[in-house]
C-alpha cells in the first residue's frame, strides 16, 4: 500500500508537490491540476492537454440534486422530435461543394 | 449515498428528463449518486430543440446545465471524435460522447446503449428500468 508523503500546509494554504511526485507526473511551472474534494480525501490530478478544457458546474450540489428532482417536465416536446427527424439528412457532406 | 463517481452523461438521459421531469426521469433518481460530465455537444443538442428558446423552457434547460461539468474539445478529441465517426459509423455528437468517455475511461449514462456499443473500450453505467435507482 502507498503511504503518501508527507507534506505541510502554509500559511495561506499553500503546499509543495513532493519533487519525486513532480518529476514522476511530469508536473513542472504553469503546469494546471485539478483539485477536487472528495467525501474524506482532497485528490490533485494533472491535467493532460485538452483535459484541461472544460467549465465546472456553477451551482452547488446540494442545491442543484433537490431542482433536479423538483422540476417538471414538458421542456422537451414532440415538436422537439419531429424538428429534428426533419433536419436528419441534411447533414453535409461537401459534394456539392467540390464540383 | 454510493461512490460519487464522475460519469459521463448521454444527451438521451437529459432529453429524457426535460420530457418527464424530476418524478420520472431516471436522471433525477441517479444524480445524487454520480458527479454528471457532459460534452460541449451536448449543450448544443439540447439547445437544437426549439423548446429550448421559448422562455417557459428555457430557465429550465440553464437549471439543468448548472450542476454538470462541460467538457470541450480541442484538436485530439476532435480527431477522436473523426475517427470514432469513419470506422464505428457514429453521429457526430456520439463520436464526441464515446471518445471523451473512453478517453476518461468513464462509464456513459445513456437510455441508448446501442449507438455506442460497437465503441471499443467503452463502458456503460447501469440504468434501472424497473422504477427506481439501482
Amino acid at each position: 500500500m502507498n503511504e503518501g508523503i508527507i507534506t505541510t500546509v502554509q500559511t495561506r494554504g499553500q503546499i509543495t508537490l513532493p519533487l519525486k511526485l513532480r518529476m514522476k507526473h511530469g508536473i513542472g511551472p504553469g503546469s494546471a491540476v485539478v483539485v477536487k474534494d472528495r467525501d474524506n480525501e482532497i485528490t490533485v490530478t494533472k491535467l493532460e492537454n485538452e483535459a484541461n478544457l472544460f467549465e465546472g458546474p456553477v451551482m452547488g450540489k446540494k442545491e442543484y440534486v433537490q431542482k433536479v428532482k423538483q422540476m417538471g417536465g414538458g421542456h422537451w416536446t414532440k415538436a422537439d422530435d419531429r424538428h429534428l427527424r426533419a433536419l436528419k439528412g441534411k447533414e453535409k457532406t461537401w459534394q456539392i461543394w467540390a464540383k | 449515498m454510493a461512490d460519487m463517481g464522475e460519469v459521463v452523461v448521454d444527451t438521451s438521459v437529459l432529453v429524457e428528463h426535460l420530457r418527464l421531469g424530476g418524478k420520472k426521469s431516471q436522471y433525477a433518481r441517479t444524480v445524487d449518486r454520480i458527479e454528471p460530465i457532459i460534452s460541449f455537444v451536448t449543450v448544443a443538442e439540447l439547445y437544437s430543440g426549439k423548446s429550448a428558446w421559448k422562455e417557459e423552457h428555457a430557465k429550465e434547460i440553464e437549471t439543468l446545465l448548472a450542476g454538470v461539468e462541460v467538457k470541450f474539445a480541442g484538436r485530439q478529441r476532435s480527431k477522436e471524435a473523426g475517427r470514432l465517426r469513419a470506422d464505428r459509423e457514429l453521429t457526430l455528437p456520439d463520436a464526441f460522447i464515446a471518445g471523451l468517455a473512453v478517453e476518461l475511461g468513464l462509464p456513459v449514462f445513456t437510455l441508448n446503449k446501442r449507438d455506442f456499443a460497437k465503441v471499443a473500450g467503452i463502458k456503460f453505467y447501469p440504468v434501472d428500468t424497473k422504477g427506481k435507482a439501482d
